[in-house]
């Protein structure tokens, strides 16, 4: 019998493979945003609205994680940017692995910016950082003013967080106040865009969100040259990059 | 996975545990491996609370994972471990409940996590 004392983190495979696409990432000076929602919050729709305005300006990679087929690879294959499918199968969230993999269909000289379409879910895809700058949620109003207190995770992890379809508010019970105040507790800092992608309504806030996380991300690389060492990484509350 | 009853456990994603239970059978097939031992008595295995995973689901899951590996008849111990956050107003270091970033002592939202956010392989037992 003898006892081996090891404290390694289970996170700590994906957590590594992560942090060296980030270093890639920043090398290339491309900002990497993951979006996550449960299914059918509209993080597809939020696409369709962004897109025609940011395709203006920078050259955009979507990378789609879906269980299986390409439904919304296909709604966003009228748009100029370059899409990239991956199918999950029986798996329910996207790690660093499968991202690594993707990547390798890009150019990412002719790359400004890569949005992740993370699998609909709201819990699995919290744990898993895939070396992206910022974490979108999205959430609906359709869902209920109650879920960041049931998914705490996901709402704490997030940078920005999206109130989609608040066209539809007057038909549901849902209570911004409440909303609001379980938000805060959850995560002091992260933004809250209310935004109805289906109307165009407040899609400008998402789009100058974006737009500003790929200017700073270029900025940063004309500071630094060499592209290594850059370590600029959100730490929320520090439950991530395990070592 | 349908039919089953509504317990997170099988109609949740399991694969998110099981994911988790192949990087415990890597890590202790390495740390075996690395302390020359083949076999291997017990796995103590620490899931914070504010973490994504279900310690019942982890545990079948690693049912699972473990057959036909150096620690197929090994003892999985999870070990739950309580969420603790520093309050840079008070200093305090408080225990929150359902993840209500708030000081239990002062009050202040100024917290930062100091434990329970982690999952890791504590130690294993093994045959030298």
């Amino acid at each position: 019998m003898h006892y081996v004392e090891l404290e390694k983190d289970l996170l700590h495979q994906n957590d590594k493979l992560a942090a060296n696409i980030k270093d890639n990432m920043d090398d290339h000076g491309i900002y990497v945003l993951n979006i996550m929602s449960a299914p059918g919050s509209g993080k597809t729709s939020i696409l369709e609205a962004v897109l025609p305005e940011l395709t203006k300006k920078y050259r955009i990679g979507v990378i789609e994680g879906d269980m299986q087929g390409t439904a919304d690879a296909d709604r966003l294959a009228k748009f100029p940017v370059k899409i990239h499918q991956i199918n999950t199968h029986s798996i329910c969230h996207l790690e660093a692995a499968m991202l690594e993999r993707a990547l390798v269909n890009f150019d990412l000289h002719k790359l400004d910016c890569v949005i992740i379409e993370n699998v609909g879910n709201m819990v699995c895809p919290a744990d898993f950082f895939l070396g992206e700058d910022d974490v979108m949620m999205v959430v609906s109003v359709t869902e209920g003013h109650d879920k960041p207190h049931k998914y705490p995770v996901m709402f704490s992890k997030a940078d920005v967080i999206i109130l989609n379809k608040t066209d539809l508010m007057g038909a549901t019970n849902f209570n911004r106040d409440i909303f609001y105040e379980q938000v805060r507790a959850l995560n002091r800092e992260t933004d809250i865009l209310e935004v109805s992608a289906t109307q165009g309504t407040n899609i400008g806030k998402i789009v100058h969100f974006i737009e500003h996380g790929i200017s700073h991300k270029k900025g940063h690389e004309h500071e630094h040259g060499d592209g290594h060492g850059h370590g600029h990484t959100h730490h929320h509350h520090g439950h991530r990059h395990h070592d | 996975m349908l039919g089953y009853p509504p317990d997170r456990l099988f109609t949740g994603c399991i694969m998110h545990e099981l994911s988790l239970a192949m990087s415990v059978k890597d890590i202790v097939e390495e740390a075996a491996k690395s302390n020359g031992s083949t076999k291997v008595n017990e796995v103590n295995i620490v899931v914070g609370s504010f973490s994504s995973v279900v310690p019942d689901a982890l545990e079948f899951a690693l049912e699972v994972a473990k057959k036909g590996t150096i620690f197929e008849n090994a003892r999985i111990n999870i070990r739950t471990e309580k969420a603790v956050v520093n309050c840079s107003e008070c200093g305090k270091d408080t225990e929150i409940e359902e993840f209500n970033f708030k000081c239990s002592s002062c009050g202040s939202g100024a917290v930062r996590v100091i434990t329970g956010d982690r999952m890791y392989v504590e130690s294993i037992d093994i045959e030298s």
